[in-house]
């Protein structure tokens, strides 16, 4: 394998760092902070880094590679004009510092960006600051907290979450400090409203959720919990992680819920993050917006000069509410990220239904067809659905416990057989009531022939025999990885053979 | 790594002849027709576990190297397995013999004890190791196997065996239960807990949607755990808190300096602590007290018991004079694992209605944080 920093070629090769603007003198630094050596960057000429970097997209797989069916994650196409839009000069090349009568143009994209997603989330404010879900869930939480403590309500303290629920939603709300009530799902895996009865009290804060669940069920019983959840005085929660299975159909609004995160990269389209720039916009009911981050985008009718700079009739401003938790983060939150979704959204607008639509049908399809060609190949006693249901949502889940128990076939083996039929595989062992879990979503961007051929290849695995599957990968650049070492025993930088 | 075997070569001859136990009656099942049962189980275990370490199910390669007696209570059933030899077992063997096995596996610093037993056998390991916190695999072979240290079948022996080995499982606290004797005499099957051993049971990874995350250890769990039960004391220093029994909360206790008694109850109130209260003297306490209490209580064993094993001071009165909203369970996540329902049996009926009719009760599983739990219907 070619490692990048063990080509520590000749003095000079390669690209020359201009001089520093300060010398280490000059710039003051402590000295326990100076490097006491020179760092070993690789010395590499353009074509050898070109190389690289070229040979390890050859090794990476993605939605731009094959079929990639990882269950919860949403990963469909990103159409390229979103790239257009997000890379016009003009957008582009904004410097967050600029004053307000430089960036109408994208402050009114903002505007709108926001209306769109309150719109088609039943909220009344959005705010797009947050950069992941995860941050949109905390910053929602930190706004309830605020809500409580203007209404003199310090005894709210709980958040109820079910078993099922993201692991973010009960550690977004540890981190801004409530106390987690977790409840059983019932056994078809929806929520049990006689346990959220047993819990629900004077110092409820609010429940966690997300709808459709991660067995890609939909909560019918939601409009029943939110009441049960708002007549001891707390709030809903959406999280928006299925939110792609109910767009356009219903919304969180309609639901009961009071405030919801976006996932950007989900619902709509923007790459996935991998620690990237990614974007959470959360949105609220009116009587949350008060306490919503800044700064938001607000528009109003331009005076004076402004006539002549605004972009259309109105003036757009950027705008701190009044009880505001504060900033979540730097700037204007991922502004790449909300144009990419901004430029699909206004591609398909109220088209989006039809596309929530095929979403859920690709997955009922898919659930179907592997069903189907199981029997076919004799491998149906294999593997039982993960949920009782004759629709699923747009995501599905199958539990591998048959194959385990009769052939000591875990869903790792079988994930790990896809891997060799050049496919990526699906999710694994969540959500954890489903044992030996696969959850599979194939989103709405798949066709078919696609589905029909992962289908029969998913049936080709059950086939192989056990020893075959404990050793698989075998076609991929790298062998099945000993994921249990690796997280013991970390390895953060390069090992150099020198050292 | 180093695994010390242990047979109980009589365990479980009396099943079949409806005795509730071998225990000094070995020479009576045989005589009356009763074969082998134990040596046999643990034959079926090891011959698994070579098994599975040939397979490729043995990705780290390991190979430990079992520690024996030669003869029946070893040697006798490690058909192809070469063993660190100790000495000879005797011909005919009791609960002393046991000890003196599990004594002679110590001084050999055995890694973990691998065992071949009932519920009898079970509570000789546990005596004889004395506080040593050696993990025990129980291979089922007894009339009763009420103790978490079990696995559910030989074969489950060997595959527990074989992932404590590659470092995938956790030890975690668990109870050893027996059937309570006193009780039994008067014609009552009652299962109380007599101790606690160390055992390989709790994943050390659990597989998230898109990684491997460690799981906090036992350790830590129970730190967190205390911690919780340390701020409600903070906050209200009036609170008083009743501990059950059971390994956990004694653990919980020793992180807030309390100490606690392993199988008694005991009160905590205003900094001092009343040890092994009988239940004359826990209604003397709560009668004299109309202040915000807290009842603390383990799930016993593989049947989650949270009330009816053992606790006989926890009467009806008792729990009544606490109350049913101040009742709080305490359960580690390894507890949890397998764990969907808790039973209840208080004695009362009147009582056990009452729980059944609020159908959940509150499990505190970490650091502010609890779960409902269902109580199974009786």
């Amino acid at each position: 394998m070619s490692r990048l920093f063990d080509h520590y070629g000749a003095e000079g090769k390669g690209y020359s760092q201009p001089d520093a603007l300060l010398s280490a003198s000059e710039l003051n630094l402590p000295s326990n902070m100076a490097r006491k050596q020179l760092p070993r960057w690789p010395r590499l000429s353009e074509p050898e880094m070109v190389r690289h970097y070229t040979w390890l997209s050859k090794r990476n797989f993605g939605i731009d590679t094959g079929f990639y069916p990882l269950g919860s994650c949403t990963m469909k196409h990103n159409p390229r004009v979103n790239e257009v839009v997000a890379q016009l000069p003009g957008i582009a090349d904004i410097h967050p510092h600029q004053p307000e009568h430089q960036l109408q143009g994208l402050l009114s994209i903002y505007y709108e960006m926001q209306e769109m997603l309150a719109i088609c989330a039943g909220m009344d404010a959005v705010t797009l600051q947050p950069v992941a879900g995860a941050q949109g869930e905390f910053t929602a939480v930190r706004c309830f907290q605020e809500y409580f403590r203007h209404r003199g309500e310090h005894h709210r303290t709980k958040v109820i979450v079910p078993d099922s629920a993201h692991g973010t939603n009960p550690a977004s709300a540890a981190m801004a400090g409530f106390e987690i009530i977790e409840i059983p799902s019932q056994e078809d895996g929806r929520i049990d409203l006689a346990a959220l009865r047993a819990v629900v009290g004077e110092d409820t804060a609010a429940m966690m959720i997300t709808n459709p669940n991660t067995l890609g069920l939909f909560e019918q019983d939601i409009a029943e919990a939110s009441s049960i959840v708002h007549d001891v005085g707390g709030l809903m929660y959406y999280d928006g992680a299925n939110f792609n299975a109910i767009l356009g159909r219903t919304s969180p609004g309609l639901m009961g819920f009071d405030a919801v995160h976006y996932n950007l990269h989900k619902t709509f389209s923007q790459p996935h993050g991998g620690g990237g720039p990614g974007s959470g916009p959360i949105g609220v009911k009116e009587h949350l917006a008060p306490f919503l981050p800044s700064p938001i985008v607000d528009r109003r009718a331009p005076s004076g000069e402004e006539k002549n700079q605004a972009v259309d009739e109105y003036w757009y401003t950027w705008h701190t509410p009044e009880h505001t938790i504060g900033k979540v983060q730097q700037w204007h939150g991922n502004a790449g990220a909300v144009l990419r979704c901004w430029a699909y959204y206004r591609r398909y607008g109220k088209e989006l239904r039809t596309m929530s639509e095929h979403a859920v049908l690709n997955a009922n399809y898919l659930r179907h067809a592997i069903h189907r060609e199981a029997k076919a190949a004799g491998v149906d006693h294999l593997f039982v659905d993960g949920a009782d249901t004759i629709v699923a949502k747009h995501e599905f889940t199958l539990s591998l416990g048959p194959a385990k128990e009769s052939l000591g076939i875990s869903a790792m083996d079988v994930a790990k057989g896809l891997l060799d039929m050049g496919y990526m595989a699906p999710t694994v062992y969540f959500p954890l009531v489903v044992p030996e879990c696969m959850m599979i979503e194939p989103t709405e961007t798949e066709s078919k022939e696609t589905l029909d051929t992962f289908a029969k290849d998913f049936c080709k695995v059950l086939q192989l025999d056990a020893e075959t599957l404990h050793n698989a990968p075998t076609t991929t650049p790298v062998r099945r990885v000993d994921e249990v070492y690796a997280a013991r025993n970390l390895c953060l930088r390069h090992p150099f053979d020198d050292e | 790594m180093r695994i010390g075997v242990v047979v109980n070569p009589d365990a479980g001859l009396g099943g079949r002849l409806g005795f509730k136990g071998s225990d000094g009656r070995a020479k009576e099942a045989r005589e009356a027709g009763a074969v082998d049962r134990s040596g046999p189980r643990m034959q079926q275990c090891i011959s698994k576990f070579l098994d599975l370490q040939q397979s490729s199910l043995n990705r780290m390669g390991v190979n430990p190297t079992f520690v024996a007696w030669t003869g029946r209570m070893g040697g006798d059933w490690l058909d192809g397995v070469d063993y660190e030899q100790r000495q000879p077992s005797p011909s005919e063997s009791t609960a002393d013999d046991t000890a003196a096995l599990v004594l002679d596996l110590v001084t050999a610093n055995v890694d973990a004890i691998l065992y071949a037993g009932g519920d009898g056998t079970t509570r000789d390991i546990v005596n004889a190791l004395e506080g040593h916190e050696t993990p025990l695999i129980g291979v089922p072979a007894g009339v009763k196997m009420h103790s978490g240290c079990f696995a559910t079948t030989p074969n489950a022996a060997a595959e527990v065996l074989l992932a404590f080995l590659q470092g995938d499982l956790m030890v975690a606290i668990t109870e050893v239960m027996d059937l309570d004797e006193e009780t039994y005499q008067r014609g009552e099957w009652k299962v109380r807990m007599y101790g606690e051993a160390w055992t390989p049971s709790s994943p050390r990874f659990m597989q998230g949607a898109k990684e491997q995350v460690e799981r906090a250890s036992e350790a830590e769990t129970i730190e967190g755990l205390a911690n919780h039960i340390g701020n409600l004391i903070e906050d209200d220093p009036e609170l008083m808190v009743i501990w059950g029994s059971g390994g956990t909360l004694r653990r919980m206790g020793e992180h807030l300096n309390v100490e606690l008694t392993l199988l008694g109850i005991d009160i905590q109130h205003k900094g001092t602590v009343y040890a092994d209260l009988n239940e004359a003297a826990l209604l003397e306490h709560l009668t004299t007290y109309d202040g915000p209490r807290l009842l603390l209580l383990s799930p016993m064993g593989g049947q989650g018991f949270l009330i009816g094993r053992g606790n006989l001071q926890l009467s009806p009165d008792v729990l009544r004079a606490i109350g049913l909203d101040s009742i709080l369970g305490v359960a580690t996540p390894s507890k949890l694992l397998g764990l969907s329902s808790v039973r209840i049996d208080t004695g009362d009926v009147t009582l056990d209605e009452e729980f059944q009719q609020r159908r959940f009760v509150k499990l505190l599983q970490g650091y502010r944080t609890t779960r409902v739990i269902r109580v199974l219907e009786a």
